[in-house]
This record gives structure tokens, sequence and C-alpha cells, in this order.
């Protein structure tokens, strides 16, 4: 599902080089960087869960390309064992 | 003095995109009517290219690019996949507003008594 909301929302999917490039310059802005996620990206909905800890101390970006990473595969195994449930 | 906003509005398009973060910065309103709602195809469509605009100069600009100089072509770059970007740089790509200032004293002394 494509949503048009948030920053880059316009623009093809990221590969992980071109989100770890984004990461980066967060990161050297001296930015915290947290991984949130939800099942319902409504414009008005602001309160998305938090994937494991606010990372306020992190300065390597593979790092956060870990965590997204992980939090991506969690959902993904996630949504196929409910696909499958179904059959 | 309190931290102001600056506001473009008049005759701003898609394709001046990266002379307008340059000049202004990211904290900015970008009001675009003509440049929105003048699109061939429609508003929406108006609307999108200039979110496909704002998003590619500031990816560019993140990841180091000298955008105020490369921004034609990473403009051109988009406009390859975003039909709405490509149409808007059609139509606008002759609209340039390169006055002089206005915001001159135009008062004459005049003698008091």
């Amino acid at each position: 599902m494509r949503i048009t909301q948030g920053a880059f929302s316009y623009l093809p999917d990221f590969t992980d080089d071109e989100v770890k490039a984004q990461v980066r310059y967060c990161l050297v802005n001296g930015w915290a960087i947290s991984v949130e996620y939800t099942d319902d990206p409504h414009p008005r909905n602001v309160h998305w869960e938090m994937w494991g800890l606010p990372m306020f101390d992190l300065t390597d970006p593979d790092a956060v390309m870990g965590e997204i990473n992980g939090a991506g595969k969690f959902f993904i195994d996630r949504l196929h064992n409910i696909t499958h449930l179904r059959r | 003095m309190p931290a102001v906003m600056p506001v473009a509005s008049g005759g701003i398009h898609a394709g001046q995109m990266h002379q307008l973060l340059h000049y202004l910065g990211e904290d900015v309103v970008l009001q675009s009517g003509g440049g929105t709602i003048g699109h061939p195809d429609g508003v929406a469509q108006g609307a999108t290219a200039n979110r496909v605009a704002v998003e590619a100069i500031i990816q560019a600009r993140n990841d180091g690019c000298d955008y105020l100089n490369e921004g034609p072509e990473i403009l051109a770059s988009a406009a390859r996949w975003s039909p709405e970007l490509r149409k808007a740089l059609e139509v606008w790509k002759d609209v340039t507003y390169n006055f002089e200032s206005t915001d001159v004293p135009d008062a004459l002394a005049t003698l008091t008594v």
C-alpha cells in the first residue's frame, strides 16, 4: 500500500543505500532517530507504535538500518503467517 | 527579534524549487497557487508535481549534492518517472522572476519649514 504522507512519500521507494544516506544526514545534524510503525497510516493518526527503543546515542547509520530491516522482516513474517492461517 | 517564517508567494512553480530552497531555507511556506491549479492535467497533478519537486531537491541536498547548480538536472531526472512534474516543468519552463528589488525608499525629501 502506498501512502502519500510524511517525508519523501512522493518519491519512488528508496533503496537501502538511499535510506542510509538520509539517516546519515539526520545523524550529522545531531538528530535522534527512532523507528515507528503502524497498521493505520491515516493522516490524523499521529500515534504510531515505536519499534524498540529510541536511539538517542546512536552515531552509526548501519545500526539504524539494522533496526529498520529488523522491523520490516518481523512484519513481513507476521503477514505471511496471517495469510497462511487464513487459507 | 523572534524567529519569522519566510513565505514565497506569487509566480512560483516546481521548476524553481532548488532556488526557493536555497534562498529561503527549508523552514518555509511555499504558496504555489497558479503553479498548482494551472497544471494542465488538474489541481491534484499540480500538487503532486510540487511535492515531487520539493522532495527530490531535499533528497539531493541531504545527499550532499550541489543542488542549487544541479537543480535543473535533479528535477529533470525526477520528471523522467513523474509525468506530473514533467508536464509542470514543460508548462512553466520559461517563467522566471528576476526583478530588481522594489523594497527601496521611494519618498522624496521635502523641505521642512
